[in-house]
């Protein structure tokens, strides 16, 4: 073997071969993190429990609780859209907070106070398959206005996934 | 149905913009493409949807955005056979073992990088619905990747492609190419089969068997082509239909193998017989269209998918530091240091550092499949294609920095000149 090809062959083997090799462990290493827990999807979202003031209140804001609500969901860090109202949340562990608002300009709200946004406390269940949410929408700020229960099942994704 | 109008209105519009992002960013020395790459971001909700909500939903409403899709998705798969086109095996070869070993480093490096950089971000910018392996893996095959076309683009305006830095950059890139992409077939194989019965290996086998049948059988029926036009000088409006047609059968087919159109159009690409002539001809027939109407489109489609608003706060804006940062050290750092370890001049390798450094519109392809597949979130998207958008930008004037004239003035040995098939004016795909 001459003098260049024995440099090129060492050479090979510290800067090609043995990165590879060490490639083998990180992604034997990284099997185990843990990453935020999926709500990414079309959610099919339903009261269990209305109250009227909440209601008229929801429904001036443009919001209907008995809709599809697509998440696009990026880390812990999601977007929301709910038809005529849309924003953004936060997952922690399987707890959701999500706070919305109207697309266009905050209509006049007399009798419910707040800033005109409606927030969203929910859970996952994980093991449930599709994956179910529940929780409460609230009308932020508004002391007359009782939560409205709601159950929510993750819709068939008709996109493949980066999978387990 | 679409909206005609709507449609002709999107199409007009994203021309408009792109013609002249072009034309302006040339002013400053960079390839058009990097102009329209940017104008693509400026028409999405990153620039327009944030400064003229109602125009933006106005011409772009969400319900049209399909058509726009599959418009641009058809000048990607014609683009990637052009891609494919360009590449010729036999430059890597000429350039012996300096070559072989910087574009094997210029893809590790990146890709061990971007697979650490995986570990700290999996937990922060993806979700339990996508595994490490499939993510790593991903952001290694994203960083690694070169742009072909922008960087025999930049050597060509700069004439450096008859240079030794150009030939060992366009060697290098041609490798990279085709590695990335055989690793990204891979990686949306094994995601993809994880939700269809069929099982990995058949799928594989799938795909061995068809790049047999197209190397061993396909390329014969193709070297008539360039036999043809050998003796007449031209090819009929019939054979240019029936090679479109053969791009697109063979686009279809790994579509229905379970890995994607674009790695049958760039496949049939690289099997194509390399005669430069033939080359030229084929990317005349084909390039005007694809390069100066559907690539513009799929810009625009990118960019309607980027949301910079998505990178918010320090630790986001962390974390897409952290992307540029390891995909250059990587991309950059590797190049350089391999090639330099081969007796290149320091300068010289970190010239050929930076020319590897190039993404592009290649990068673009690839994360809008990463998007597609959900392999990556849309934040992380946003922080990659603005990865793309440094890392290309940045390409002239470094390289304008590190390569004095004298550099540029370096012609390579005649022997290996020969060998470079790309004539400079075939190698306008992307631009």
């Amino acid at each position: 073997m001459s003098h260049s090809n024995r440099n090129f062959a060492v050479a090979y083997v510290f800067l090609v071969a043995l990165p590879i090799t060490g490639l083998g462990g990180i992604l034997r290493s990284g099997r185990s993190l843990k990453a935020p827990t999926s709500v990414d999807g079309v959610w099919g979202f339903q009261a269990t429990a209305a109250n009227g003031t909440f209601s008229s209140c929801m429904s001036a804001l443009g919001f209907d609780p008995d809709t599809r609500v697509t998440i696009s969901q990026s880390g812990k860090n999601f977007a929301i859209n709910a038809g005529k109202t849309a924003g953004s949340g936060l997952i922690e562990g399987t707890t959701l907070q999500a706070s919305l608002r109207p697309a266009g300009p905050i209509p006049a709200t007399p009798n419910c106070g707040g800033d005109g946004s409606v927030t969203l406390t929910a859970t996952v269940d994980a093991k449930a398959s599709p994956r179910v949410l529940s929780g409460a929408f609230s009308v932020t700020g508004c002391s007359s206005c009782e939560p409205v229960q709601f159950h929510a099942v993750k819709q068939a994704s008709t996109q493949k996934k980066g999978a387990q | 149905m679409p909206n005609l109008f709507i449609l002709v209105l999107q199409i007009a519009v994203v021309l408009v913009i792109c013609r002249v992002a072009g034309t302006l960013f040339q002013k400053i020395h960079q390839p058009r493409v990097v102009g329209e790459m940017f104008a693509g971001i400026m028409l999405g909700p990153s620039l327009l949807g944030w400064v003229a909500p109602h125009f933006s939903a106005y011409v772009f409403p969400a319900s049209s955005l399909g058509f726009l899709n599959a418009l641009s998705q058809v000048g990607v798969i014609i683009f990637m056979f052009l891609v494919g086109l360009g590449i010729n095996p036999r430059e890597l070869k000429s350039q012996g073992h300096a070559a072989v070993l910087t574009s094997h480093v210029s893809i590790t490096a990146p890709f061990v990088l971007a697979s650490c950089l995986a570990i700290y971000l999996y937990p922060r910018l993806s979700d339990d619905s996508v595994a490490f392996t499939s993510f790593a893996l991903f952001m290694g095959a994203a960083m690694s990747i070169t742009a072909f076309p922008v960087l025999a683009r930049i050597l060509n305006e700069r004439n450096m492609l008859g240079s030794r830095l150009g030939t060992v950059a366009i060697a290098c890139a041609a490798v990279d190419d085709v590695t990335g992409w055989c690793i990204l077939a891979y990686i949306v194989v094994l995601i993809r089969s994880s939700h269809s019965g069929t099982p990995i290996w058949v799928t594989l086998g799938g795909v061995v068997g068809f790049a047999l049948v197209m190397i061993y059988g396909v390329q014969r029926l193709l070297q008539r082509f360039a036999s043809s036009f050998k003796k007449r000088g031209e090819l009929s409006e019939n054979t240019i239909a029936f090679v479109l047609v053969l791009v697109l059968g063979s686009a279809l087919c790994t579509e229905s193998l379970g890995i994607h159109l674009l790695f049958g159009s760039f496949l049939m690409g690289a099997i194509m017989p390399k005669e430069p002539k033939f080359v030229r001809y084929l990317l005349d027939r084909f390039e005007t269209i694809t390069v100066t109407l559907l690539l513009p489109l799929f810009f625009a489609f990118t960019g309607l998918r980027t949301n910079i608003a998505l990178v918010k706060g320090r630790e986001m804006w962390l974390y897409c530091a952290l992307i540029v940062l390891v995909a250059t050290v990587g991309k950059l750092g590797g190049s350089m240091l391999a090639s330099w370890l081969t007796g290149m001049p320091a300068r010289e390798a970190a010239g050929l550092g930076t020319l590897m450094n190039t993404r592009g519109l290649m990068e673009l392809v690839i994360l809008n499949i990463g998007l597609d597949i959900k392999v990556i979130s849309p934040a992380l998207f946003s922080m990659m294609v603005m990865m793309a958008l440094v890392t290309t930008f940045m390409t002239s004037p470094v390289l304008e920095l590190l390569c004095p004239d004298e550099m540029k003035r370096k012609v390579a040995q005649p022997a290996k000149a020969r060998e470079v098939s790309l004539e400079p004016a075939a190698v306008n795909a992307g631009d």
